[in-house]
């Protein structure tokens, strides 16, 4: 008997595979229905219950795999291997995306200002600001609506990005951990970074700033 | 070659959206603008103002030129075709288009109307 037949012999057998199933259609009913359903407060209450649903279903899937632990190894194995080679191509697919449809170039001055290479400056007259992998992006639209001192808080923000970002391996462990820093939490730690080299007012008043441009 | 995709029907055929429109309107009157002047004397948000001229330089029809105001970059707009030249190549293109899908009904249409090439 292999893995697989193993397995299946295992959860047909036991008393837990009716339950089991039926947890198994649910969930995935609920998580189609969260790609499908427009509303939003719709999609949320299905993702709590794709949740939900799937939390449920572990322990029991993992009983029914107790004579086969190898197949369980597999298909970590197999999503660990699928979920790094997807994080690790996404942001040269988006970088492909920004090159096409607003073109960057290397900006020396930026570079000169934030103590770091490889800053670019994004054609867009959108505000906006973030990091690929080691590459801090800066639109055109920031560098016109913040001073000096605004715009380097703004690039000490993402400055602590490129750090997190310094270790790839590290910094995506969580998505084998299953124990993830919310991306919130990052964010924060980022802006006290940014407050401690460029001084609170200054990240205030370009937070401010960005805030009125788009509301 | 501009692209001129959007075609409206309804009440008036034009390249360009209502804000497009606005923007380009201004434009050519004023020469380069500042994205707060523009949003400003058309009554628009920034944020879309901002985004609709990222697509109009996208579609060649504006290009960003950048100043520098006490050490800080500023950037001005401006546009880079001309009303007809635009509303030539709109022309042009929905004629392209009419005459690949449906040649013999259009040559036939401006030979009733008496124009000839």
């Amino acid at each position: 008997m292999n893995a697989l037949e193993c397995t299946v012999y295992c959860l047909t057998t036991s008393p837990l595979f009716l339950p089991s199933a039926f947890v198994l259609i649910g969930f995935t009913f609920s998580s189609a229905g969260y790609i499908l359903v427009k509303n939003s407060i719709g999609k949320l209450r299905l993702y709590w219950l794709a949740n939900i649903l799937a939390l449920v279903n572990a322990p029991i899937l993992y009983f029914s795999m107790s004579c086969s632990m190898s197949l369980f190894l597999k298909i970590y194995f197999g999503y660990a291997v699928l979920a790094f080679s997807i994080l690790a191509l996404a942001p040269f697919g988006y970088r492909y995306y920004l090159k096409r449809n607003y073109g960057f170039e290397r900006d020396q001055e930026l570079e000169k200002l934030a103590g770091m290479e490889n800053v670019f400056v994004l054609n867009s007259a959108l505000p906006r600001a973030f990091t690929l992998g080691k590459d801090v992006f800066v639109s055109a639209g920031m560098l016109d609506l913040l001073e000096e001192r605004e715009l380097k808080a703004v690039l000490m923000h993402e400055r602590f990005h490129v750090i997190q970002n310094r270790t790839p391996f590290l910094n995506r462990l969580k998505y084998l951990t299953f124990l993830p820093i919310s991306q919130n939490r990052i964010e924060i730690m980022a802006d006290e970074y940014a407050e401690k080299i460029a001084g609170k007012e200054a990240l205030e008043s370009a937070k401010r700033k960005i805030e009125e441009f788009y509301s | 070659m501009v692209k001129v995709e959007r075609v409206e029907f309804d009440e008036k055929i034009s390249p360009l959206s209502p804000l497009e429109e606005k923007i380009m309107e201004f434009l050519w009157k004023h020469g380069p603008s500042h994205v707060a002047l523009i949003a400003e004397e058309i009554d628009a948000s920034l944020s879309s103002v901002a985004a609709t001229l990222d697509r109009l330089v996208k579609n060649g029809l504006v290009e960003r030129k950048q100043e520098k105001i006490d050490g800080r970059r500023k950037f001005v707009f401006y546009p880079v075709v001309s009303r007809n030249e635009l509303e030539r190549r709109f022309v042009e293109n929905v004629l392209d288009r009419l005459v690949e899908n449906f040649g013999e009904v259009v040559v036939e249409y401006f030979h009733r109307k008496g124009i000839r090439k």
